[in-house]
Protein backbone atom coordinates (compact mmCIF):
# COMPACT_ATOMS: atom_id res chain seq x y z
CA UNK A 1 0.00 0.00 0.00
CA UNK A 2 1.46 3.42 -0.79
CA UNK A 3 1.47 6.07 1.20
CA UNK A 4 -1.54 8.32 -0.67
CA UNK A 5 -3.90 5.04 -0.28
CA UNK A 6 -2.73 4.76 3.73
CA UNK A 7 -3.25 8.01 4.48
CA UNK A 8 -6.84 8.36 2.43
CA UNK A 9 -8.23 4.95 4.41
CA UNK A 10 -6.53 6.50 7.95
CA UNK A 11 -8.29 9.60 7.60
CA UNK A 12 -11.40 8.22 6.18
CA UNK A 13 -11.79 6.37 9.41
CA UNK A 14 -8.69 5.92 12.36
CA UNK A 15 -11.14 4.75 14.51
CA UNK A 16 -11.58 1.25 12.74
CA UNK A 17 -8.53 0.44 10.38
CA UNK A 18 -8.70 -2.98 8.89
CA UNK A 19 -5.92 -5.55 8.81
CA UNK A 20 -4.22 -4.24 5.97
CA UNK A 21 -3.80 -0.74 7.21
CA UNK A 22 -2.41 -2.49 11.07
CA UNK A 23 -0.47 -4.46 8.54
CA UNK A 24 0.77 -1.48 6.99
CA UNK A 25 1.42 0.35 9.91
CA UNK A 26 3.84 -2.47 11.69
CA UNK A 27 5.64 -2.74 8.85
CA UNK A 28 6.41 1.31 8.42
CA UNK A 29 6.90 3.61 11.73
CA UNK A 30 6.31 6.82 9.56
CA UNK A 31 2.82 4.97 8.61
CA UNK A 32 1.94 3.46 12.30
CA UNK A 33 2.99 7.21 13.21
CA UNK A 34 0.50 8.99 11.12
CA UNK A 35 -2.22 6.49 12.65
CA UNK A 36 -1.54 7.23 16.16
CA UNK A 37 -1.97 10.92 15.08
CA UNK A 38 -4.90 10.47 13.01
CA UNK A 39 -6.32 8.56 16.51
CA UNK A 40 -5.41 11.19 18.76
CA UNK A 41 -7.18 13.84 16.90
CA UNK A 42 -10.07 11.22 16.70
CA UNK A 43 -9.95 11.63 20.55
CA UNK A 44 -9.91 15.65 20.90
CA UNK A 45 -12.44 15.67 18.36
CA UNK A 46 -14.52 12.89 20.73
CA UNK A 47 -13.76 15.43 23.33
CA UNK A 48 -15.11 18.29 21.82
CA UNK A 49 -18.20 16.93 20.83
CA UNK A 50 -19.17 15.49 23.93
CA UNK A 51 -18.75 18.93 25.90
CA UNK A 52 -22.06 20.05 25.89
CA UNK A 53 -23.71 19.66 28.65
CA UNK A 54 -26.79 17.74 28.52
CA UNK A 55 -29.89 19.58 30.02
CA UNK A 56 -30.78 17.70 33.37
CA UNK A 57 -34.62 17.44 32.54
CA UNK A 58 -33.92 16.64 29.11
CA UNK A 59 -34.52 13.12 30.16
CA UNK A 60 -37.30 13.71 31.82
CA UNK A 61 -39.07 15.94 28.89
CA UNK A 62 -38.44 12.56 26.55
CA UNK A 63 -39.91 10.22 29.04
CA UNK A 64 -42.93 12.05 29.44
CA UNK A 65 -43.50 12.78 25.75
CA UNK A 66 -45.73 9.40 25.37
CA UNK A 67 -48.70 10.92 27.86
CA UNK A 68 -48.57 14.38 26.84
CA UNK A 69 -49.03 13.11 22.94
CA UNK A 70 -51.35 10.88 23.79
CA UNK A 71 -53.63 13.21 25.55
CA UNK A 72 -53.18 15.96 23.10
CA UNK A 73 -54.23 13.61 20.48
CA UNK A 74 -57.54 13.39 22.27
CA UNK A 75 -57.71 16.94 22.09
CA UNK A 76 -57.16 17.16 18.64
CA UNK A 77 -59.65 14.56 17.82
CA UNK A 78 -62.22 15.96 19.98
CA UNK A 79 -62.36 19.61 18.21
CA UNK A 80 -65.53 20.28 16.48
CA UNK A 81 -65.86 19.97 13.08
CA UNK A 82 -67.40 23.04 12.23
CA UNK A 83 -65.09 25.43 13.60
CA UNK A 84 -63.66 26.97 10.74
CA UNK A 85 -66.91 28.02 9.15
CA UNK A 86 -67.93 29.68 12.28
CA UNK A 87 -64.99 31.97 12.45
CA UNK A 88 -65.25 32.34 8.66
CA UNK A 89 -68.03 34.19 9.76
CA UNK A 90 -66.87 35.93 12.22
CA UNK A 91 -63.75 36.99 10.32
CA UNK A 92 -66.09 38.65 7.74
CA UNK A 93 -67.95 40.91 10.93
CA UNK A 94 -64.16 41.67 11.88
CA UNK A 95 -63.42 43.05 8.67
CA UNK A 96 -65.85 45.62 9.14
CA UNK A 97 -64.14 47.21 11.84
CA UNK A 98 -62.78 49.94 10.48
CA UNK A 99 -61.59 52.44 13.35
CA UNK A 100 -61.48 50.91 16.77
CA UNK A 101 -60.74 52.32 20.18
CA UNK A 102 -58.97 50.29 23.21
CA UNK A 103 -61.18 51.23 26.15
CA UNK A 104 -60.52 48.59 28.81
CA UNK A 105 -63.33 47.53 30.82
CA UNK A 106 -61.58 46.33 33.71
CA UNK A 107 -63.62 43.93 36.79
CA UNK A 108 -61.39 44.44 39.47
CA UNK A 109 -62.14 45.61 42.53
CA UNK A 110 -58.49 46.62 42.91
CA UNK A 111 -57.68 48.37 39.98
CA UNK A 112 -54.27 48.09 38.24
CA UNK A 113 -51.65 50.98 38.24
CA UNK A 114 -51.48 53.24 35.57
CA UNK A 115 -48.34 51.94 34.42
CA UNK A 116 -49.40 48.35 34.03
CA UNK A 117 -53.00 49.94 32.08
CA UNK A 118 -50.97 51.07 29.63
CA UNK A 119 -49.10 47.94 28.70
CA UNK A 120 -52.52 46.25 28.70
CA UNK A 121 -53.50 48.99 26.06
CA UNK A 122 -50.58 48.52 24.08
CA UNK A 123 -50.89 44.92 23.96
CA UNK A 124 -54.57 45.55 22.69
CA UNK A 125 -53.25 47.80 20.22
CA UNK A 126 -51.02 45.38 18.96
CA UNK A 127 -53.16 42.83 17.93
CA UNK A 128 -55.34 45.06 15.22
CA UNK A 129 -51.45 45.90 14.17
CA UNK A 130 -51.44 41.68 13.37
CA UNK A 131 -55.17 41.89 11.79
CA UNK A 132 -53.87 40.34 8.74
CA UNK A 133 -52.73 37.41 10.40
CA UNK A 134 -55.79 36.97 12.30
CA UNK A 135 -58.03 37.43 8.86
CA UNK A 136 -55.50 34.99 7.70
CA UNK A 137 -56.05 32.19 9.98
CA UNK A 138 -60.41 33.00 10.33
CA UNK A 139 -60.42 32.40 6.65
CA UNK A 140 -58.23 29.41 6.71
CA UNK A 141 -55.41 30.74 4.97
CA UNK A 142 -52.93 30.90 7.69
CA UNK A 143 -53.06 27.06 7.91
CA UNK A 144 -49.16 25.91 8.61
CA UNK A 145 -47.85 25.23 12.24
CA UNK A 146 -44.72 26.21 14.18
CA UNK A 147 -42.64 23.79 15.44
CA UNK A 148 -41.69 23.94 19.05
CA UNK A 149 -38.56 24.51 18.22
CA UNK A 150 -39.61 27.50 15.90
CA UNK A 151 -42.23 28.44 18.62
CA UNK A 152 -38.87 28.47 20.85
CA UNK A 153 -36.83 30.49 19.14
CA UNK A 154 -39.08 32.83 19.25
CA UNK A 155 -39.59 33.14 22.80
CA UNK A 156 -36.61 32.90 23.89
CA UNK A 157 -35.89 36.50 22.36
CA UNK A 158 -38.58 37.55 25.49
CA UNK A 159 -36.40 34.60 27.55
CA UNK A 160 -39.17 32.59 27.72
CA UNK A 161 -39.74 29.43 26.62
CA UNK A 162 -42.84 26.93 25.87
CA UNK A 163 -41.81 24.07 27.99
CA UNK A 164 -45.31 21.54 26.99
CA UNK A 165 -43.91 20.03 24.06
CA UNK A 166 -47.25 18.65 23.31
CA UNK A 167 -49.16 22.18 23.36
CA UNK A 168 -48.22 22.48 19.47
CA UNK A 169 -50.39 19.59 19.12
CA UNK A 170 -52.96 20.48 20.78
CA UNK A 171 -53.37 24.29 20.14
CA UNK A 172 -51.46 24.63 16.77
CA UNK A 173 -49.36 27.82 16.70
CA UNK A 174 -50.07 29.82 12.81
CA UNK A 175 -48.11 32.53 13.82
CA UNK A 176 -45.07 33.71 15.68
CA UNK A 177 -43.04 36.37 15.99
CA UNK A 178 -40.47 38.50 18.61
CA UNK A 179 -43.04 41.59 18.58
CA UNK A 180 -42.54 45.08 19.56
CA UNK A 181 -45.49 45.43 21.81
CA UNK A 182 -43.77 47.12 25.00
CA UNK A 183 -41.08 49.80 23.73
CA UNK A 184 -37.90 48.57 25.01
CA UNK A 185 -38.94 45.48 26.52
CA UNK A 186 -38.73 42.16 24.59
CA UNK A 187 -41.56 40.22 23.81
CA UNK A 188 -43.18 37.26 21.99
CA UNK A 189 -46.26 36.90 19.88
CA UNK A 190 -47.87 33.96 19.13
CA UNK A 191 -51.77 33.46 17.83
CA UNK A 192 -52.96 29.76 18.79
CA UNK A 193 -55.73 28.05 16.88
CA UNK A 194 -57.58 27.21 19.87
CA UNK A 195 -61.46 25.57 19.92
CA UNK A 196 -62.79 28.97 19.93
CA UNK A 197 -60.80 30.93 17.19
CA UNK A 198 -57.44 32.53 17.44
CA UNK A 199 -55.81 33.13 20.83
CA UNK A 200 -53.26 35.33 20.77
CA UNK A 201 -50.64 34.55 23.38
CA UNK A 202 -48.03 37.47 24.56
CA UNK A 203 -44.98 37.59 26.47
CA UNK A 204 -43.23 40.74 27.81
CA UNK A 205 -40.02 40.57 29.54
CA UNK A 206 -40.59 43.47 31.69
CA UNK A 207 -41.62 44.17 35.34
CA UNK A 208 -44.66 41.50 36.53
CA UNK A 209 -48.05 43.63 36.72
CA UNK A 210 -48.99 44.11 40.19
CA UNK A 211 -51.87 41.75 40.11
CA UNK A 212 -53.86 39.97 37.42
CA UNK A 213 -56.73 42.14 35.54
CA UNK A 214 -58.68 41.32 32.71
CA UNK A 215 -59.19 44.19 29.47
CA UNK A 216 -61.46 44.42 26.79
CA UNK A 217 -62.80 46.45 23.64
CA UNK A 218 -65.14 46.14 21.19
CA UNK A 219 -63.80 43.67 19.51
CA UNK A 220 -61.04 41.56 22.06
CA UNK A 221 -61.48 40.51 25.72
CA UNK A 222 -57.92 40.06 27.34
CA UNK A 223 -56.34 38.59 30.29
CA UNK A 224 -52.55 40.43 31.90
CA UNK A 225 -51.19 37.79 34.14
CA UNK A 226 -47.88 38.31 36.05
CA UNK A 227 -45.47 35.34 36.27
CA UNK A 228 -42.33 34.90 37.34
CA UNK A 229 -39.87 37.18 35.23
CA UNK A 230 -42.73 39.11 33.36
CA UNK A 231 -46.11 39.06 31.80
CA UNK A 232 -48.16 36.54 30.01
CA UNK A 233 -50.89 38.39 28.30
CA UNK A 234 -53.63 36.19 26.75
CA UNK A 235 -56.54 37.82 24.19
CA UNK A 236 -59.58 36.18 22.22
CA UNK A 237 -62.59 37.48 20.49
CA UNK A 238 -64.35 35.15 22.54
CA UNK A 239 -64.21 36.45 26.48
CA UNK A 240 -64.65 32.37 27.62
CA UNK A 241 -61.77 31.27 25.65
CA UNK A 242 -59.59 33.11 28.78
CA UNK A 243 -60.71 31.27 31.57
CA UNK A 244 -60.81 27.97 29.57
CA UNK A 245 -56.65 28.42 28.80
CA UNK A 246 -55.57 30.22 30.85
CA UNK A 247 -54.40 27.21 32.89
CA UNK A 248 -52.70 25.07 30.29
CA UNK A 249 -51.04 28.35 29.16
CA UNK A 250 -49.95 29.33 32.48
CA UNK A 251 -48.25 26.09 32.89
CA UNK A 252 -47.17 26.05 29.44
CA UNK A 253 -44.93 28.96 29.97
CA UNK A 254 -41.51 29.08 31.31
CA UNK A 255 -38.75 31.71 31.78
CA UNK A 256 -34.93 31.23 30.44
CA UNK A 257 -33.65 34.54 31.85
CA UNK B 1 -22.55 -0.53 11.70
CA UNK B 2 -22.85 1.51 14.37
CA UNK B 3 -23.31 0.16 18.12
CA UNK B 4 -26.90 0.64 18.03
CA UNK B 5 -28.33 -1.17 21.33
CA UNK B 6 -31.32 -3.83 20.65
CA UNK B 7 -34.01 -2.47 21.86
CA UNK B 8 -36.07 -5.24 24.11
CA UNK B 9 -39.84 -4.69 25.32
CA UNK B 10 -43.05 -5.97 24.01
CA UNK B 11 -45.28 -2.83 24.35
CA UNK B 12 -44.82 0.85 22.26
CA UNK B 13 -44.03 2.76 25.38
CA UNK B 14 -41.14 0.34 26.70
CA UNK B 15 -39.76 0.53 22.70
CA UNK B 16 -40.06 4.31 23.11
CA UNK B 17 -38.23 4.71 26.76
CA UNK B 18 -35.38 2.77 25.55
CA UNK B 19 -34.89 4.68 22.83
CA UNK B 20 -34.60 7.77 25.09
CA UNK B 21 -32.59 5.69 27.54
CA UNK B 22 -29.86 4.92 24.84
CA UNK B 23 -29.86 7.50 22.89
CA UNK B 24 -30.91 10.98 23.78
CA UNK B 25 -27.25 12.34 24.81
CA UNK B 26 -26.15 11.38 21.20
CA UNK B 27 -29.00 13.10 19.96
CA UNK B 28 -28.66 16.02 21.57
CA UNK B 29 -25.07 16.19 20.98
CA UNK B 30 -25.51 16.03 17.11
CA UNK B 31 -28.77 18.86 17.70
CA UNK B 32 -26.17 20.80 19.50
CA UNK B 33 -23.56 20.95 16.01
CA UNK B 34 -26.36 20.88 13.87
CA UNK B 35 -28.43 24.36 14.79
CA UNK B 36 -25.13 25.96 17.15
CA UNK B 37 -27.68 27.22 19.64
CA UNK B 38 -28.35 24.65 22.80
CA UNK B 39 -31.98 25.51 23.13
CA UNK B 40 -33.00 25.33 19.73
CA UNK B 41 -31.25 21.95 20.05
CA UNK B 42 -33.12 20.77 23.41
CA UNK B 43 -36.40 21.78 21.46
CA UNK B 44 -35.32 20.00 18.30
CA UNK B 45 -34.41 17.08 20.20
CA UNK B 46 -38.21 16.83 22.17
CA UNK B 47 -39.78 17.48 18.52
CA UNK B 48 -37.63 14.65 17.18
CA UNK B 49 -38.77 12.54 19.53
CA UNK B 50 -42.19 13.18 19.83
CA UNK B 51 -42.34 12.52 15.81
CA UNK B 52 -40.12 9.18 16.89
CA UNK B 53 -43.02 8.03 19.17
CA UNK B 54 -46.26 8.76 16.89
CA UNK B 55 -44.34 7.17 13.73
CA UNK B 56 -42.46 3.88 16.23
CA UNK B 57 -44.65 1.25 14.79
CA UNK B 58 -42.54 2.32 11.55
CA UNK B 59 -39.30 1.46 12.75
CA UNK B 60 -38.98 -2.06 11.97
CA UNK B 61 -35.47 -2.26 12.39
CA UNK B 62 -34.35 -1.58 16.09
CA UNK B 63 -30.70 -1.63 15.06
CA UNK B 64 -31.81 0.62 12.69
CA UNK B 65 -33.09 3.24 15.72
CA UNK B 66 -30.20 5.70 16.13
CA UNK B 67 -29.97 5.82 12.76
CA UNK B 68 -33.89 6.63 12.10
CA UNK B 69 -33.47 9.41 15.27
CA UNK B 70 -30.91 11.17 13.35
CA UNK B 71 -32.81 11.69 10.01
CA UNK B 72 -35.57 12.55 11.61
CA UNK B 73 -33.58 14.90 13.58
CA UNK B 74 -31.96 16.43 10.37
CA UNK B 75 -35.68 16.86 8.38
CA UNK B 76 -36.69 18.80 11.84
CA UNK B 77 -33.76 21.15 11.37
CA UNK B 78 -34.26 21.64 7.50
CA UNK B 79 -37.79 22.42 8.74
CA UNK B 80 -37.08 25.17 10.90
CA UNK B 81 -34.27 26.47 9.35
CA UNK B 82 -36.80 26.24 5.87
CA UNK B 83 -38.96 29.28 7.94
CA UNK B 84 -36.18 31.07 10.66
CA UNK B 85 -32.98 31.91 10.42
CA UNK B 86 -32.58 32.40 14.23
CA UNK B 87 -29.59 34.13 16.24
CA UNK B 88 -26.84 31.71 16.63
CA UNK B 89 -24.49 31.43 19.74
CA UNK B 90 -21.01 30.32 19.30
CA UNK B 91 -21.66 26.45 21.29
CA UNK B 92 -17.48 26.98 21.60
CA UNK B 93 -17.61 29.45 24.28
CA UNK B 94 -20.78 27.46 26.59
CA UNK B 95 -18.90 24.36 26.38
CA UNK B 96 -15.38 25.24 27.01
CA UNK B 97 -16.46 27.13 30.24
CA UNK B 98 -17.11 23.92 31.59
CA UNK B 99 -13.29 22.75 31.56
CA UNK B 100 -11.15 25.34 33.21
CA UNK B 101 -9.43 21.75 34.72
CA UNK B 102 -7.20 21.40 31.67
CA UNK B 103 -3.88 22.47 31.10
CA UNK B 104 -3.52 25.82 29.65
CA UNK B 105 -1.93 24.73 26.54
CA UNK B 106 -5.01 21.54 26.42
CA UNK B 107 -7.10 23.98 26.70
CA UNK B 108 -5.58 26.48 23.72
CA UNK B 109 -5.39 22.91 21.62
CA UNK B 110 -9.08 22.27 22.42
CA UNK B 111 -9.84 25.76 21.57
CA UNK B 112 -8.07 25.57 18.26
CA UNK B 113 -9.89 22.75 17.40
CA UNK B 114 -12.97 23.48 18.13
CA UNK B 115 -12.91 26.59 16.01
CA UNK B 116 -11.32 24.48 12.89
CA UNK B 117 -14.12 21.98 13.43
CA UNK B 118 -17.08 25.16 13.43
CA UNK B 119 -15.13 26.46 9.89
CA UNK B 120 -15.62 23.13 8.41
CA UNK B 121 -18.03 23.58 5.29
CA UNK B 122 -20.90 21.56 6.69
CA UNK B 123 -20.55 19.01 3.52
CA UNK B 124 -17.32 17.96 5.59
CA UNK B 125 -18.72 18.48 9.00
CA UNK B 126 -21.79 16.35 8.61
CA UNK B 127 -19.84 12.88 7.93
CA UNK B 128 -18.03 13.93 10.32
CA UNK B 129 -20.14 14.88 13.19
CA UNK B 130 -22.42 11.49 12.57
CA UNK B 131 -19.19 9.28 12.60
CA UNK B 132 -18.31 11.02 15.53
CA UNK B 133 -21.39 11.06 17.38
CA UNK B 134 -23.56 8.44 15.85
CA UNK B 135 -20.70 5.99 15.70
CA UNK B 136 -22.45 5.26 11.99
CA UNK B 137 -20.04 3.08 8.99
CA UNK B 138 -19.62 4.93 5.82
CA UNK B 139 -22.34 3.17 4.06
CA UNK B 140 -25.20 4.38 7.22
CA UNK B 141 -23.70 8.19 6.87
CA UNK B 142 -24.43 7.62 3.01
CA UNK B 143 -27.83 6.54 3.56
CA UNK B 144 -28.58 9.68 5.66
CA UNK B 145 -26.87 11.51 3.74
CA UNK B 146 -28.07 10.18 0.78
CA UNK B 147 -24.98 10.15 -0.62
CA UNK B 148 -22.64 7.73 -2.35
CA UNK B 149 -20.22 5.40 -0.04
CA UNK B 150 -17.27 6.57 -1.95
CA UNK B 151 -18.17 10.64 -1.77
CA UNK B 152 -18.94 10.00 2.26
CA UNK B 153 -15.09 8.15 2.74
CA UNK B 154 -13.80 10.97 0.68
CA UNK B 155 -15.61 13.88 2.72
CA UNK B 156 -14.64 12.17 5.80
CA UNK B 157 -10.52 12.26 4.63
CA UNK B 158 -11.05 15.74 3.62
CA UNK B 159 -12.69 16.90 6.79
CA UNK B 160 -9.99 15.31 9.07
CA UNK B 161 -7.10 16.79 6.34
CA UNK B 162 -8.63 20.24 7.01
CA UNK B 163 -8.66 20.01 10.45
CA UNK B 164 -4.62 18.40 10.75
CA UNK B 165 -3.83 20.93 8.89
CA UNK B 166 -5.32 23.98 10.65
CA UNK B 167 -4.89 22.44 14.15
CA UNK B 168 -1.63 20.93 13.54
CA UNK B 169 -0.31 23.21 11.12
CA UNK B 170 0.44 20.46 9.11
CA UNK B 171 0.40 20.42 5.27
CA UNK B 172 -2.97 19.86 3.54
CA UNK B 173 -2.86 15.80 3.16
CA UNK B 174 -5.47 16.41 0.57
CA UNK B 175 -2.67 17.73 -1.88
CA UNK B 176 -1.03 14.64 -1.68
Amino acid sequence: MNEIEFRKRVLADPGSPDAEILDAARQNPLFQGFLDQAQQLDQNIDAIVSEPPIPADLHAKLMAIPATAESADDNVVALPVHRKSRWQALAVAACLIVAVGTTMILNQDNLPSAADLAMGNQALGHLYHENPQLAAMNTGELEASFTLAEINSVMMQAGSELTNASLPSELPVRYANPCLIVPGFQSAHLILQSDAGPLSVMVINNSPVEQEYRLSDDRFSGLVIPMEKGNLILISEQPEALDTYRGTLTASVGWTI
Amino acid sequence: MSDTPVIHGSTKKQRYESLVENLYQDVYRYAVWLCKNPPLAEDLVQETFLRAWRSLDSLQNDKAAKAWLFTILRRENARLYERYRPDLVDIEDQSLADSDDQEPDQKMEREMLHAAMNRLEPEYREPLLLQVIGGFSGKEIAEILDLNNNTVMTRLFRARSKLKQEFALEPDDDET
